[in-house]
This record gives structure tokens, C-alpha cells and sequence, in this order.
């Protein structure tokens, strides 16, 4: 049967509710309105009204009731309407839900997922577009998850609810309609776990949620030059998983990391430090990045097609790293 | 409530931070802590009504509220002094104690609390359980945003917590009269939350006030709100001289005290003696000298301890 990344996050979000009490959703627009991208499309009329919350207009409110919700026994699902408006909750991320277990020495945890729709390339402008990861990284305490394939999404969601830990769940707008085949995917997987899902030996090209797909792109195009590439799927992006990069680099030698982030102090910006650090003399060349401009995302189609990280900007950074 | 203990909690506090004072001064103590000298007791009252399932958030003056909430004074004293014998291994410090077991949890941000506190109400009432939360705020904090989302979540999901706004009439050092464009409890009633103001310390009403609050939530969950207006006889922190304040309104508040004022009317009903009172605060002084000199001899190295564990739970 055919299903979209939509339905299989709906799916992880209908079997936790039904195999845990604890799961409740709180978010805008969740309930009758079925999520800005439909993802909890008919959880409320399955769960009812107590588990399935719409509230005002109150991020750093419904961040905060989440973080005393889970810390008081429950394990919420807040959903953020845009990653934008992420930064209106991040004092509730950063001063709080971080914290606490490492102050009380894990007396106090905080089982706590944020789902939250990611990326640009819709025309929806600078305030609705930005895929603003890095600065969550930024924070010890959180984890951030951001899978891309229609096998991953799933599982992954299904492992971030039962981890006991504040985790950002990252879903890019472009891969809601993505319909495939269903056929063998995991019911759970564990986090920080990155996967080559494509094996190459000529570049090893690392990225996450929908920029896999253009790096795909990419590979495929080069394939036919007799360009082999590899790719890795970060799918968690913290904990970084280290252990599956420094594996491929040290086979490869050839680096571009690609996502949809601003470049500066960008998660590009911290593997490339890391491979320096742990990897630097398996390398051939510099390593590049290829990330969104440091820009406010314009919202005109062809003048955001210019700032984000498309396959020929992609297949252009390739080429000279192959070059060098 | 019961006058005499209430008496003696608000002694206890005010001991308790007149200690902590001392042993900054002999560097015995590092960092900052903010004193709640003359607002004991708000706490020692509301507490009076908490069972220990209750939880209370708290805040960056948050001593009395601890102590109030029945936290082992070695253990709390200890986190204060930095040492591993701390509630949190002294990771914490004075602003961010915590104690699951005790059902406390205090942070540094100002208003931070107040959305978490609206989640460990709705867990209470998601668990059908008619406990209680408690979170304190002052009135520098509830001009932070979220107090003003939180208020009205609180409203629109009928959360059972009780906010106690400790107005001392300083966010540091910036007056009430410049920072709040309107009385609290006006903004508050806005949000259609049941309120009431406490003036000029008095301990009675807050004791009236609280208990009825307190008993609403259990039997309805719903959200309350108390402001009470008070006065710190201290800085804002530890290194602050006042100098914004008026001696005129200083001294107007000290005569309101409610340490002074409920041992006046002790006195004059003769429900203890002067000499009784000596008695009391020298045992209180007494056991804060023990403890805090215990706690000042053992060693403070922590050679072993793993600074980087507990990012996560496994």
C-alpha cells in the first residue's frame, strides 16, 4: 500500500497514543484543522479533546507546559507550526528543558518531542522557510532529529517519543506529500544513528532531511559520468554519530557537506570541524559546503531557487572538490 | 494557621539567609543568591496548606520558598555552599535547586517557571490527582511574556495552579510605578482568572486567602492568583546598596514586617514571652552554626566527579 511521509508520521503519533496513556499532542491547529500539513488529520476525533489540544497562539507557553507536563509523568507531542517560530520558545529550550537533568543528575528528565515543519522552496518568504537548526545544536541537552526517507520517518518518530529526553522532531514541508510503496519499514528506530544510503568511493557527500534527496539527484547524474558518490543520511543530526562519517571519510577522502541551514556556524560547519579533528589526514582536499546563502529566504521562486542549496549548486561544489 | 509555628518558619528563613550572608562575607559561599528578607512569610503561609505531592516552582529568590517546602536544610545549605553533599552536587547553586522528591523545582529566569508550572498542573489534572502546584513569581518576572501567554492558558485550560506574584515593588532596581502600566491584579483579571491582592504584608489575609485558593483547586481544577504586596529589607542581590530606594519607604516597610508585626501581636497575647523568643532564635542559630560548620569541613575536592554525565538520561 501506498503512503506518504504525512501518513506514516500520523501513523507513529496514532500507535503511540494507542499503546500509551501518558501521550497527549498540544499544538495550534492540530485538532479539527488536522495540523498545518494534515499530519494529525483524524487524531482527534479518534483520541478526543483530552489528548488531542488545540491552544492559542503561545509557543513559549505550550513549550513550557510541555517540559512541566513531562517532568509531571506524561509524555507530550508539542507541535510548532513553523520552524520560524521556534525561536519565540527557545528560552523554555535553552534555560530550561536542557537543563535539568544535568543539574539534578538525572533525578529530573524531560520526555519531550517537538514536531516542527521545516525548509523552504514553497514561496512561503523569511518568515516561514527557514530550516534554523544549528542554533538548537548549539544547546547540550536536546536531541534533534530530522529524517528524510518514508522508511525512517516512522520508526524514528515511534523512538523520539519513548526517549526520556527534550527531542526536536524536524519534518521538511517538500517531504509531507512523498508517496511510496510501503514495504518492511522499521517499526523503531534508535536515535543517533546515521546511514550511508548510497555507497560511492569517489566523493562522500554527508546531509540530512530533504537536501538527501537532491544529493540523490546529484549522485545519480554523476553515476552516469562514471562518478561514483556516497552518501550518508545523518537522520539524527545530535548526537552527531561520528562513528558512520569518520568510516566513510577515511574510505573516501573526498567531502561536501550539504543541508538546507545558513552556512555560518552552520551543522555543516561543526562536522567539517569534527572530521578536522578526528580525520583531518585521511582527507585529499578541503572539504566543502554547500547550505543555504546566509540570507533572509526571499519568497519570489526564482530568487529562492537562487539562495538554497539546489543540485546544480550541489553538482557545482562536487565537481571541484572531484577537480581538486 | 497556627501563629506560633508560622512565627518560627519565618525566623527559620530569615536566620537561614542572615547565615548565608555571613558565610559569603567569609567567602565560604561563591556566586550570587538573592535574600527574601521581609517576604518569609508568603511561603511559610501557603505551604501551611501543601500536602507533599504539591509541587512548587520557584524562582531566583527562592530560599524561603525551599526551606517552606519542607527541603533537608544540610542538603540545601550544601548546594549553596557548592558541595557535592548539595541537592544537586552544588551544579545548581542558589538559583537552581531542584528536588523531584520533594516536588521543587527553582530556575534563575525570571517568569521561566510559570509555563512549566501550567504543564505540571496539566499533568495533575490529566491524572485525575487533585494536587496542587505553587508558582511563585515576583513582579519584575510577570512582565516577562510568557507569564502574560501562561495566564491565559492557564484560563482557557482551567489548569489547577495557584500563582503567587511576590510583588517587593523592584524588578532590581526598576520601581513598579515605571515597569507595570497598570495595577497586576487588573491584568490578571483580564485573563479571567479569580484573583486577590494581599497589601502591606498582611499575613492574615494571605492566610485566608491562600487556604480557600488552595481548596478550590482540589475540589475544581482551575487556576488562582494572589499578588502580595511586600518589600525586601535587602538588596536585590547580594552586592546591591539600595541606592535607588527611598529611606522614607524603607522605613515605612519595616514597620510592616510581618516577622515584627506577628511577634508584636504574640507578645501582646502573650502566646510567648520575650524570653521565649530568644530561646527560639538561638536554636535556630545554633543548628544553622552546626550545620554550616559541618559542611565548611569536609573536603571539597572532587577529583573524580564526571562533569560531563547526566547531559542525557539513558
Amino acid at each position: 500500500m501506498k503512503k506518504n511521509y504525512a501518513q506514516l508520521i500520523k501513523e507513529a503519533l496514532d500507535e503511540s497514543l494507542e499503546k500509551d496513556p501518558s501521550v497527549f499532542i498540544i499544538g495550534e491547529d492540530i485538532g479539527k484543522y488536522g495540523g498545518c500539513f494534515g499530519a494529525t488529520r483524524g487524531l482527534l476525533e479518534k483520541y478526543g479533546p483530552k489528548r488531542i489540544i488545540d491552544t492559542p497562539m503561545s509557543e513559549q507557553a505550550i513549550v513550557g507546559l510541555g517540559i512541566g507536563a513531562a517532568i509531571n509523568g506524561l509524555k507530550p507531542i508539542v507541535e510548532i507550526m513553523f520552524m520560524d517560530f521556534m525561536t519565540l520558545a527557545y528560552d523554555q529550550l535553552f534555560n530550561h528543558a536542557s537543563i535539568f537533568c544535568y543539574l539534578t543528575h538525572g533525578e529530573v528528565n524531560v520526555p519531550l518531542v517537538i514536531r516542527v515543519a521545516a525548509g523552504a522552496g514553497r514561496g512561503y518568504g523569511a518568515t516561514h522557510s527557514k530550516s534554523i537548526i544549528a542554533p538548537l545544536m548549539h544547546i547540550p541537552g536536546i536531541k534533534i532529529v530530522a529524517p528524510y526517507r518514508n522508511s525512517d520517518v516512522k520508526g524514528l518518530l515511534k523512538a523520539s517519543i519513548e526517549d526520556k529526553n527534550p527531542v526536536i522532531f524536524i519534518e521538511n514541508k517538500n517531504l509531507y506529500a512523498i508517496e511510496e510503496e510501503e514495504k518492511g519499514y522499521p517499526e523503531f528506530i534508535p536515535l543517533g544513528k546515521a546511514e550511508v544510503i548510497r555507497q560511492g568511493k569517489d566523493l562522500l557527500i554527508i546531509t540530512y532531511s530533504k537536501s538527501v534527496k537532491d544529493c540523490l539527484d546529484v549522485a545519480e547524474a554523476f553515476e552516469k559520468k562514471g562518478i561514483s558518490i556516497e552518501i550518508i543520511d545523518l537522520r539524527t543530526i545530535k548526537p552527531l554519530d561520528m562513528q558512520t562519517i569518520k568510516s566513510s571519510v577515511k574510505r573516501i577522502g573526498k567531502v561536501l557537506v550539504v543541508e538546507e541551514g545558513y552556512s555560518e556556524c552552520g551543522i555543516s560547519a561543526e562536522i567539517i570541524a569534527r572530521i578536522n579533528e578526528e580525520c583531518f589526514y585521511s582527507l585529499d582536499s578541503a572539504i566543502r559546503r554547500v547550505c543555504t546563502m546566509d540570507v533572509p529566504i526571499p519568497s519570489a521562486p526564482d530568487l529562492e531557487r537562487k539562495v538554497l542549496p539546489t543540485a546544480e549548486r550541489i553538482e557545482k561544489e562536487a565537481w571541484s572538490i572531484i577537480n581538486e | 494557621m497556627d501563629d506560633l509555628k508560622i512565627y518560627e518558619e519565618i525566623c527559620f528563613i530569615r536566620e537561614f539567609e542572615n547565615k548565608l550572608s555571613e558565610l559569603f562575607k567569609r567567602g565560604l559561599v561563591g556566586g550570587t543568591a538573592h535574600f527574601c528578607i521581609g517576604q518569609e512569610f508568603i511561603p511559610a503561609i501557603i505551604s501551611q496548606y501543601l500536602t507533599d505531592e504539591d509541587f512548587v516552582t520557584s524562582t531566583h529568590r527562592g530560599h524561603g520558598h525551599a526551606i517552606s517546602k519542607r527541603l533537608d536544610i544540610k542538603k540545601f545549605l550544601a548546594e549553596l555552599m557548592g558541595k557535592s553533599a548539595g541537592y544537586n552536587h552544588g551544579m545548581g547553586g542558589s538559583q537552581h535547586v531542584s528536588s523531584i522528591k520533594q516536588n521543587f523545582i527553582a530556575n534563575g529566569v525570571s517568569g521561566g517557571m510559570i509555563p512549566i508550572a501550567n504543564g505540571l498542573a496539566f499533568a495533575n489534572k490529566y491524572k485525575n490527582s487533585n494536587n496542587v502546584v505553587v508558582a511563585f513569581l515576583g513582579d519584575g518576572g510577570f512582565n516577562e511574556g510568557y507569564v502574560s501567554e501562561s495566564l491565559n492558558l492557564a484560563s482557557v485550560m482551567d489548569l489547577p495552579v495557584l500563582f503567587v506574584c511576590e510583588n517587593n515593588h523592584y524588578a532590581m532596581s526598576t520601581p513598579t510605578s515605571v515597569g507595570h502600566s497598570s495595577e497586576i491584579i487588573g491584568k490578571v483579571k483580564a485573563y479571567n482568572i479569580q484573583c486577590e491582592l494581599v497589601d502591606e504584608n498582611d499575613f492574615r489575609k494571605l492566610d485566608s486567602v491562600a487556604k480557600e485558593f488552595i481548596s478550590q483547586i482540589r475540589k475544581k481544577p482551575q487556576p488562582f492568583f494572589i499578588e502580595v504586596k511586600t518589600y525586601r529589607h535587602c538588596g536585590h542581590s547580594k552586592n546591591d546598596q539600595n541606592l535607588y530606594r527611598d529611606k522614607e519607604e524603607e522605613k515605612f516597610w519595616m514597620e510592616k514586617d510581618a516577622l515584627a508585626c506577628l511577634e508584636k501581636e504574640l507578645l501582646v497575647s502573650k502566646k510567648i514571652t520575650g524570653e521565649g523568643i530568644q530561646k527560639i532564635k538561638g536554636k535556630i542559630r545554633e543548628k544553622l552554626d552546626s550545620l554550616s560548620e559541618e559542611i565548611i569541613s569536609r573536603n571539597s575536592e572532587r577529583e573524580d566527579f564526571e562533569v560531563s554525565a547526566n547531559i542525557y538520561k539513558d
